[in-house]
């Protein structure tokens, strides 16, 4: 199963690419902004993303929108992670064709757990 | 204003029950005077009839007996003109002297008659001596004539000389003066008594003019405090009244009097100088002119009369509202109102306050804190990620010491980010930023999922969790995140504190209108000197408490938070045997309805349009359908015309009359645009609507939100199965 992870933080990068990695099934890929995963998606295609949404420039609502243009990813389940917990966004989150928001700070052990069970 | 009103009762109050008293005595001593005062006027009246009476009786005895002494003077005329008249005759014979004879015999008889009647019975015996002596001279007279008539002039002649005759004079003038000496006593004696009686009547009634005196002196006495009393009274209400007064003009904020629709009755200058009106330009205007156009009058005038009586408990009402000055600029505002009674009619006295720079410093702490969350969650993303990985053994084992320190900076980091989010939540819930997402839900599930999750939290502490349910199914309204954020607060505080092997109880019972949520340990207790500030912010029993429990402060503030959220409270009492038992008691609602579907991501709910004007029942419906029907809540016709025509619709619950607007007209609209869709009429008029075009008519007394729920899934059901 293919993962993405796509945070501007790169210790969090590192960390979530680990707590991904404890699942045995998960080939983890990670990107450090919305441009570099649109770069990626080109020749890798996710079986489910993992967007922060607080990124510089594109962040992950416009990332996900971005990558709704493509036909290979129109269905790509999406996951928000986000630090900015706020109920209201994430019911805003929630209806912007994701499949679910993890929030921040995420629990490493059970990451890949909760990301299988999203994306089902 | 509240100080105000106070103010003016608690001067008042003392005043008045005094003056109560005062006034009791007032009216007593008025009774009483009312009373004596006819009393001595009625004796007086008496006494002077009285002495009328004897003076008139007076006045005729006198006139009378003064008449006796005449008659008497006549009488004894008459007897000496006869006498002289014989003599004469005796003497000349010529009878010219007769004249008088004749004359006085006559008077004698009718004067005798006279007194006969006129005097007492007891002059009578007199009175008849007297005549009988008259008749023996009248006689002896008549005995003269006769001799002189037969030409006997000197039998005549001897007989007057013999003296006999002036001896019967004599007698006779004897007996008339004795008669008039006792008639004469008898009118002193008479005059003598009236005076006596009068002397009587005189200090009678100089005695009742001095207690009319002393009585008029006692009216005029408690008349005039009363008087004082009164001036007193009304100064004391002017000085009320000119404080007050200073009050509202003085006021920094401005301040409004309303009437009972709204329109503004008074105001002070503040008022001008806040929204550049002039008084005149305000003065008998609807208040919503100060105001940005959020409502209608009616609905306006639907929130004035929702808001309470200003009183001790302070059941006025505070509420935010974009002002809106002469000029068309716009400012936000708090207005306090509060409602009171002014003859008779409910009046409304408000004040405002500019709210523009509170609510920028509300803007910049809100950015602050949600930057702060962001910024302190993302360095600990990545320190509790390391650590997480590293305790767990992620990279491979630690040895024992590392092991330690790993877990140490682990537990610690996990108790910051619990603080970071109890901050913030107290932060939501204080600026009234919480969102809750009530919805009719059941406890049982909820206490038992909760307690299943914190099962490895009380194994840590090796503390079990025993958890009894009811048999019946306990619902209520609410939010079952929240909940479930409460009972974790209520039983990792009770696992905390309870000593090891302990067992922690959680029970669900009803409780009257509530459901009650009991969490008991078998702790130390709540020490006494802590149970005033146990719902405090950051409170905590002693201060190494939170380090041995690992807490915040703000768990037990939190769950009061949510509780009182949802309509209920929060409590604790001692248990018996040793710990502590805190109990969550919450709203419980008839539960007439099947369980919903669990939320599934990609089903689609379906869309029902709802069309009110009562916002409280939007949300009510709003909640009651959620998870099983998506509600677009609609508060206008106009709105509501929009919405028809650019959405399609499973179902439309409408509202008729929604004030002026008609609910009906949105039918055909509907009925053209979506032929099939049901409708249903949920309305607050019970008044036969047969005709509408409607599916369905649920009037709101009789029909309740379950019924409407129901009704609505039923008719979707229905006409999906027609479509099909």
């Amino acid at each position: 199963m293919r993962v993405l992870y796509v945070d501007d933080e790169p210790d969090i990068r590192e960390i979530a690419e680990i707590s991904l990695g404890l699942d045995p099934q998960f080939e983890v890929r990670t990107a450090p902004s919305g441009e570099a995963a649109l770069a990626l998606v080109e020749q890798w295609v996710p079986d489910v993303a993992l967007f922060d949404v607080m990124m510089p420039g594109m962040d992950g609502p416009q990332l996900l929108a971005r990558m709704r243009e493509r036909p290979a990813l129109a269905n790509l389940p999406v996951i928000f992670v986000t630090a900015r917990a706020q109920r209201s966004e994430l019911q805003d989150f929630a209806r912007l064709d994701s499949v679910g928001v993890i929030a921040k700070p995420f629990d490493p052990v059970t990451l890949a757990a909760q990301v299988r069970s999203l994306a089902r | 204003m509240f100080g105000l009103s106070m103010a003016l009762s608690s001067e008042a109050m003392p005043v008045q029950t005094k003056s109560r008293s005062q006034s009791a005595i007032r009216a007593t001593a008025a009774a009483f005077a009312l009373l004596l005062i006819p009393a001595i006027f009625g004796g007086l009246y008496f006494l002077m009839q009285a002495e009328f009476a004897q003076v008139r009786e007076l006045r005729s005895t006198t006139e009378q007996a003064i008449a006796t002494r005449d008659d008497l003077q006549q009488l004894l005329i008459a007897h000496i003109d006869a006498e002289t008249a014989v003599r004469g005759y005796v003497i000349t014979q010529n009878p010219d002297f007769l004249q008088p004879y004749n004359a006085s015999l006559e008077r004698r008889e009718r004067l005798f008659q006279i007194l006969r009647q006129r005097l007492d019975p007891d002059l009578q015996p007199q009175l008849a001596a007297l005549q009988q002596v008259s008749d023996t001279r009248w006689e002896n007279l008549r005995a003269n004539l006769a001799d002189v008539r037969a030409g006997r002039v000197d039998a005549a002649r001897r007989r007057t000389a013999s003296g006999a005759g002036k001896a019967l004079m004599d007698d006779i003038r004897d007996r008339i003066a004795r008669i008039d000496r006792t008639a004469l006593d008898k009118i002193q004696g008479l005059s003598a008594a009236v005076t006596g009686s009068r002397a009587g009547v005189e200090k009678a009634v100089t005695t009742l003019m001095i207690g009319l005196g002393l009585l008029l002196l006692v009216v005029a006495v408690v008349t005039g405090r009363s008087l004082h009393q009164r001036r007193e009274a009304l100064a004391r209400v002017k000085r009320l009244a000119d404080r007050q007064k200073a009050m509202f003009e003085g006021a920094v904020d401005p301040m409004l009097l309303l009437d009972s629709e709204g329109r503004i009755l008074r105001m002070n200058p503040s008022v001008s100088r806040m929204f550049g009106y002039e008084e005149h330009e305000l003065l008998h205007r609807h208040n919503t002119v100060l105001m940005e156009s959020r409502f209608t009058l009616e609905q306006s005038m639907a929130w004035l009369a929702s808001v309470g009586e200003a009183g001790a408990h302070g059941a006025g009402r505070r509420q935010e509202f974009t002002g809106r000055c002469k000029d068309g600029s716009t400012f936000e505002t708090e207005i306090a109102i509060s409602r009171f009674i002014s003859d008779g009619e409910h009046q409304y006295v408000v004040a405002i306050r500019d709210i523009t720079d509170r609510k920028r410093a509300e803007k910049m702490k809100n950015e602050f804190v949600s930057t702060v969350s962001h910024e302190l969650r993302t360095p600990l993303t990545s320190i509790g990620g390391s650590l997480g990985l590293l305790s767990a053994g992620a990279v491979g084992p630690l040895n024992e010491k590392a092991q330690r320190l790993v877990t140490i900076a682990h537990s610690n980091c996990e108790r910051l980010i619990r603080l970071i989010n109890d901050i913030l939540d107290i932060e939501k819930i204080e600026s009234g930023k919480m969102e809750f997402d009530h919805r009719r839900m059941q406890v049982a599930p909820l206490v038992q999922r909760t307690a299943s999750a914190m099962r490895g939290f009380a194994e840590q502490h090796r503390v079990r969790i025993a958890v009894d349910l009811p048999t019946v199914p306990e619902s209520v309204v609410g939010d079952p995140d929240r909940l479930e954020q409460l009972l974790t607060n209520l039983m990792s505080n009770a696992i905390k504190h309870s000593p090891e092997g302990a067992q922690v109880e959680v029970s669900v019972r009803r409780d009257g209108d509530m459901t009650r949520i009991e969490v008991a340990d078998r702790g130390a207790g709540i020490p006494l000197d802590f149970r005033k500030r146990i719902f405090g912010k950051f409170a905590m029993a002693d201060a190494s408490d939170s380090r041995a429990k690992g807490g915040t402060g703000l768990g037990l503030s939190i769950v009061r938070e949510i509780a009182q959220h949802h309509g209920g409270d929060v409590g604790f009492a001692d248990r018996e045997g040793g710990g502590t038992i805190f109990f969550v008691t919450i709203p419980r609602i008839e539960d007439n309805l099947p369980e919903r579907p669990e939320r599934n991501g990609k089903h689609r709910l379906p869309k029902v349009l709802h069309v009110d004007d009562d916002l409280d029942c939007l949300n009510v419906v709003s909640s009651a359908f959620a998870e099983r029907a998506e509600i677009v809540s609609c508060g206008s016709l106009d709105q509501a015309h929009e919405l028809v025509a650019s959405q399609r619709f499973a179902a439309a619950i409408i509202d008729i009359d929604m004030h002026s607007e008609d609910g009906l007209r949105l039918i055909p609209q509907l009925r053209e645009a979506q032929p099939n869709v049901p409708i249903l009429l949920f309305t607050a008029l019970d008044s036969g609507y047969t005709d509408t075009g409607a599916d369905k008519v649920l009037v709101k007394s009789r029909a309740s939100i379950g019924d409407l729920v129901s009704e609505t899934m039923r008719l979707i059901a229905a006409s999906k199965r027609k479509a099909a």
